[in-house]
């Protein structure tokens, strides 16, 4: 009687979908995987062994990957994640202006028409609906947070110069507004000597409230 | 304060599933700390945030049902298993049922049996087609004893044959 037996390695999805894929430099489909050894009797896994570790695969280019790629954001992500963090800061800082008012609201949905992963039509009454939701400087920090470990410094740098520019530009600057920049600076891991400088330098390319920008 | 409520955590092998008013980009899992939009509008009543991932399960097993919900891998595994198990029955039953009862090769030497035809060929003993034993083994022919009714010549060996019964 001849016994046919031998080793197997199975795969067992874990569970599937979108990551950068730094093969494909892009968003692509994933299988997160992990591997186990069987015995087989005849081609049939029949006692599982040992567990040979999980890893992500590329269903575009089968690369494969430390479960550390599933960390990055994928691109889509980060663009929605900068548009919320951008209208959790904006919408923030114009809810800590006084008087408020139609000037506010013109600064502030401009500033965010143009910022990244904000849509282009982004008018007063997105403006009015994000002051209602992003209320408190934690809260609305706890929308940045994602950013801190997706950006690259000079982003980061770049997202707070954008925010300092607002509240440069919208009246009523007091302690709240500063507090905010801070706790801002803080979610984005950027330190405080860091955010001053940044301020300093808008400052000095802002004009006073009320001329043109 | 937020239409879009934090979805509750989720279970092992659940996909995330968005309400349909939820624009989510791509790759949106708050497994992985992605905040919802609090602008978004409240999912609806009992809304299940979490299903199973039918894409969850073993892949390249030799059975067909590879992709099995988490949920119910366990009885897929246990059906598996005992549809191998059957398998193994199904042949290996048989198989030994077969290896048991075959009949042994005859043994040609001293005690075996052989057929009186012109062919004689080596049977078992209990066969009734047994007709002569091997009594002894010997060089050559004059060895054999004179009650002897013939023998065998194989190489250089000669069988010296005894009538059974």
């Amino acid at each position: 009687m001849i016994l046919i037996w031998g080793w197997r390695a199975l795969r067992y999805v874990l569970g599937t979908g979108e990551f950068f894929c730094p093969q494909c430099g892009t968003d692509s489909p994933y299988q997160h995987l992990r591997q186990r050894r069987w015995f087989t009797l005849f081609f049939i896994p029949v006692i599982p062994l040992e567990h040979l570790g999980s890893f992500v695969e590329c269903q575009r280019c089968r690369s494969a990957f430390t479960e550390a790629v599933l960390g990055a954001p994928t691109l889509g992500l980060l663009e929605y994640h900068q548009g919320l963090a951008n209208r959790a800061a904006v919408a923030h800082l114009a809810s800590l202006a006084r008087p408020m008012g139609p000037a506010v609201e013109d600064v502030a949905a401009s500033a965010l028409a143009s910022a990244p992963g904000v849509r282009p039509d982004y008018d007063r009454n997105a403006l009015h609906a994000d002051i209602r939701v992003f209320t408190g400087t934690d809260a609305s920090a706890a929308y940045l947070r994602p950013l801190a470990g997706a950006m690259t410094v000079e982003g980061r740098e770049a997202f707070l110069r954008r925010a300092a520019h607002v509240a440069a530009t919208l009246p009523g600057k007091g302690p709240d507004m500063d507090r905010a920049l801070e706790s801002y600076a803080l979610a984005l891991d950027i330190s405080q000597a860091h955010l001053l400088g940044i301020r300093q330098s808008v400052l000095e390319s802002t004009p006073a409230p009320g001329n043109d920008l | 304060m937020s239409g879009a409520p934090a979805p509750a955590p989720a279970p092992a092998g659940a996909r995330f599933n968005p309400p349909p008013s939820w624009p989510v980009p791509t790759g949106f899992d708050p497994r992985r700390g992605h905040l919802a939009d609090p602008t978004w509008p409240a999912p609806p009543e009992g809304w299940n945030f979490w299903v199973a991932d039918p894409t969850v399960g073993r892949e390249g097993a030799t059975l067909p049902s590879t992709r099995l919900p988490r949920g119910k891998l366990e009885a897929g595994e246990r059906r598996r298993l005992a549809l191998v198990l059957a398998g193994l029955l199904v042949v290996g039953v048989p198989l030994v049922w077969w290896a048991v009862t075959s009949e042994e090769p005859v043994a040609e030497g001293v005690g075996s049996c052989w057929t009186g035809d012109e062919w004689a060929e080596p049977v078992s003993c209990d066969s009734s087609e047994a007709v002569y034993t091997v009594e002894e083994e010997v060089t050559s022919p004059e060895q054999c004893s004179q009650s002897s009714p013939g023998y065998f010549e194989e190489g250089g060996t000669v069988l010296c044959l005894r009538k059974i019964g």
